[in-house]
C-alpha cells in the first residue's frame, strides 16, 4: 500500500483514539465546573509535571529551535533561559495554589481580578489573554497542517489537515476538560519523547555509521558549517547580550501564559511542587537535548550550508532522508508538541471567557447564581465558538492574524508577570499601579514590535516588562492599598506558609533549651 | 529555614544564572569527547546541577510546610 496512504490511516486513528479520551469522561465532568477546569484540583505530581512542561513545548519549538539553531548557532538554546521557568513554577506557584485553595481560583483573572480589587482591571486582562490565545494556538495548527500535506505528499490537502485537527483537539476538551488535557498531556510527553528519541537514532546510525556524532562534527569541519556549534553563531547573533535578551524573552515569562498559570492550581498537594522544582527542569533537559542535536549537529553534518528552507529541515529530515515509518512517527511528534499546546491553550480561553467574562459580569456582578452545570455547559459552547473561529482563521491563514496578532502574543501574555509578582510578594502592590504598568507593557511592546527597533538588541517583550514594572512600582508607592486585601493576600498567606515553619523552630529551640539545662 | 541557607540559594542562582547567560559566551570552545563543544555541553547539561540544588533546596524548604495538608 502507498505509503501516504498508511500515513493518513495513522493520522486518522490517532484522531479518533483522542477525542474517544476526551469524551470518555463527558458525564462526571458536566456535574461541576470545578471538575471541568480544574481537574478537582487533584492532579498528581507525575501528570502535573507532564502537562506542564508539555505545554510548553509547543510545535514552533519542535520544528523552530532546531531551524533557529541551524541558523543562528547554539547560542538560540538560550531561549530556555537555563530553565527558570521551573524556579520560577515554584516560587510563584506555591503562593498561588495556597490562594487558589483559600478562594477557590482556578483562572489568573480570577487572582488578579480579586489582588488588584478591580472587576475593569479583570475584565482587560482576560479580553487581552483570551484574544492573544486564538492566534497562537492558529499558529500550532497551521504547523501541523502544512506538515500533514508534506509528509502524506499532498494526499491529505491543508484545509482538510487543519479542520481535522482543530475540530480534534476542540472536541477532546469539550469531552473531558482539565483532567482529559492532562491525561492526554502525559501520553503527549512520552510519545513526544520516545518519538524524538527513535528520529535521532535513526539518523545518526544511518547517516553516520562510523562514528556517529562524532563522525558528524568531522563533517561539519568540512563542509563550513562548524561555526554553529559556538557562540556567537554564523552570523554573530549570539554575544552575551543575544543570548540574555533570547533568554529572557524566551523563557522569564512562560509562567504567567494563562495555560501555564492555570497549572499551578490543579495540583493535588503541595508534594507536586517539591517534585516539580528539580523535574520541571530535569524534563526540559531531557525533551530539549535531542532537538538541540538535530538542529546543532545531524541536519547541518546532513543538509550542509546554506541549505535554502533552514524553516523545514525537521519536515525535510524526516520526509527526505528517511522511510515513511520514520516519517510517521516525525508527525507523531509534532501532534504530541502542537496538540499539547493547543488544547491546553484553548482550555484557558474557554475558562477566562466563560467564567471571567460572561458568568462573572452577567450572574455574578448582578446577584443572580448560576449552577455549576451551566458553567460548564457555557464553558462547552465557548469551546465550540472558539472552534470556529479557529478553524477559519488556520484554513484562510490571514496576515492580520497568522503575522501581526501572532507576534503579540507572548509579549502580551508577558504583561501579567509584574502584576501577578508584585501581588503576591510586595503588600504596597495596588490597583492603580497593576492597571498603569499592564496598559504602559501593552502599548510598548506594541510600538517596539511594530514602529520603533528596540534599543540595545533586547527584544520588545523585555523592554515593555522593564516599562510595566516601574510603572506598577512608581504608581504604586503614590496609592494606598485596602487593609483587608493585605489581610487576605499577604498576612493570611504569609501565616499559612511561615506559621508552622515558626511554630516547628519555636519547638525545637525549647526542647534544646530543656535538654541544654 | 535559616537565614543563611536563603542567602546561599540566591548567590547559587546568581552564580547560575551569570554562568549560563553571559559567561558561557566568553569561555574558550573545546570538542569534548569528539562531539561536544564545551559551549553546549554548559547549557545542555548546566540545568542538571542547577536542578539538584533547586531540589534540595525546596524539599528543605516543603519540610517546614508538613502543617499544610
Amino acid at each position: 500500500m502507498n505509503p501516504a496512504i498508511l500515513i493518513s490511516l495513522g493520522i486518522l486513528a490517532y484522531a479518533v483514539f483522542i477525542v474517544w479520551h476526551g469524551f470518555r469522561s463527558f458525564k462526571s465532568t458536566s456535574e461541576s465546573s470545578e471538575k471541568f477546569f480544574t481537574a478537582d484540583r487533584g492532579l498528581n505530581p507525575f501528570v502535573l509535571l507532564c502537562t506542564t512542561s508539555i505545554s510548553v513545548f509547543s510545535a514552533l519549538a519542535f520544528y523552530g529551535a532546531p531551524a533557529g539553531i541551524y541558523k543562528d548557532g547554539i547560542g538560540f538554546y538560550s531561549n530556555t533561559g537555563g530553565m527558570i521557568a521551573g524556579l520560577m513554577f515554584v516560587a510563584l506557584g506555591y503562593r498561588l495554589w495556597l490562594l487558589g485553595k483559600e478562594y477557590g481560583f482556578t483562572t489568573p483573572v480570577d487572582y488578579l481580578r480579586s489582588r488588584y480589587y478591580s472587576e475593569g482591571y479583570g475584565l482587560l486582562v482576560s479580553i487581552v489573554l483570551v484574544l492573544f490565545i486564538v492566534p497562537y494556538v492558529a499558529m500550532q495548527l497551521i504547523a501541523i497542517g502544512d506538515a500533514v500535506v508534506v509528509t502524506t505528499d499532498g494526499l491529505v490537502p491543508y484545509v482538510i489537515a487543519v479542520a481535522v485537527g482543530t475540530i480534534v483537539v476542540s472536541l477532546h476538551i469539550v469531552g473531558g476538560g482539565m483532567g482529559s488535557v492532562a491525561w492526554m498531556d502525559t501520553f503527549h510527553m512520552c510519545l513526544g519523547f520516545g518519538t524524538l528519541i527513535t528520529l535521532i537514532v535513526y539518523l545518526t546510525m544511518h547517516y553516520f555509521p562510523n562514528g556517529g556524532f562524532a563522525e558528524a562534527v568531522d563533517i561539519m569541519r568540512q563542509n563550513g558549517t562548524f561555526s554553529i556549534l559556538s557562540t556567537p553563531g554564523p552570523n554573530g547573533a549570539f554575544d552575551w547580550r543575544g543570548i540574555v535578551g533570547n533568554a529572557l524573552t524566551g523563557a522569564i515569562a512562560t509562567v504567567v501564559w494563562p495555560h501555564i498559570f492555570m497549572r499551578t492550581f490543579v495540583a493535588s498537594s503541595k508534594e507536586n511542587f517539591r517534585q516539580m522544582s528539580w523535574a520541571m527542569p530535569i524534563s526540559y533537559v531531557l525533551v530539549y537535548t535531542p532537538i538541540v542535536l538535530i538542529g546543532a549537529i545531524i541536519a547541518p553534518a546532513i543538509l550542509g550550508p546554506g541549505f535554502s528552507q533552514p524553516d523545514n529541515i525537521v519536515a525535510v529530515l524526516s520526509t527526505q532522508y528517511a522511510p515513511p515509518f520514520i516519517a510517521f512517527i516525525s508527525l507523531l511528534c509534532l501532534f504530541a508538541f502542537g496538540v499539547s499546546t493547543a488544547d491546553s491553550l484553548l482550555l484557558s480561553a474557554s475558562a477566562m471567557a466563560s467564567r471571567d467574562i460572561y458568568l462573572h459580569h452577567v450572574y455574578e456582578l448582578k446577584g443572580k447564581t448560576s449552577n455549576p452545570k451551566q458553567v460548564v455547559k457555557f464553558g462547552r459552547v465557548v469551546l465550540l465558538i472558539l472552534m470556529v473561529i479557529t478553524l477559519v482563521i488556520v484554513a484562510i491563514r490571514p496576515a492580520s492574524i497568522t503575522d501581526y496578532a501572532y507576534k503579540l502574543s507572548s509579549p502580551f501574555f508577558a504583561q501579567i508577570l509584574p502584576a501577578t509578582m508584585a501581588g503576591l510578594f510586595w503588600k504596597k502592590a495596588s490597583k492603580e499601579g497593576a492597571i498603569a504598568g499592564t496598559v504602559g507593557g501593552l502599548i510598548v511592546a506594541t510600538v517596539f514590535t511594530f514602529f520603533v527597533t528596540p534599543p540595545l538588541g533586547f527584544s520588545a517583550l523585555i523592554w515593555a516588562l522593564v516599562a510595566n514594572t516601574i510603572l506598577l512600582v512608581v504608581i504604586s508607592l503614590f496609592t494606598k492599598v485596602p487593609e483587608d486585601v493585605i489581610s487576605k493576600y499577604h498576612t493570611r498567606i504569609d501565616s499559612i506558609i511561615y506559621s508552622g515553619a515558626e511554630l516547628s523552630s519555636l519547638t525545637d529551640a525549647t526542647i534544646a533549651a530543656v535538654n541544654n539545662k | 529555614m535559616k537565614k543563611g541557607v536563603k542567602i546561599a540559594f540566591v548567590i547559587f542562582n546568581i552564580i547560575y544564572f551569570f554562568i549560563d547567560y553571559i559567561l558561557v559566551t566568553l569561555l574558550p570552545n573545546p570538542i569534548l569527547f569528539g562531539w561536544l563543544p564545551l559551549q553546549l555541553c554548559i547549557l545542555l547539561f548546566l540545568p542538571v546541577p542547577a536542578a539538584i540544588v533547586w531540589g534540595l533546596y525546596y524539599n528543605a524548604f516543603f519540610n517546614t510546610q508538613e502543617h499544610v495538608k
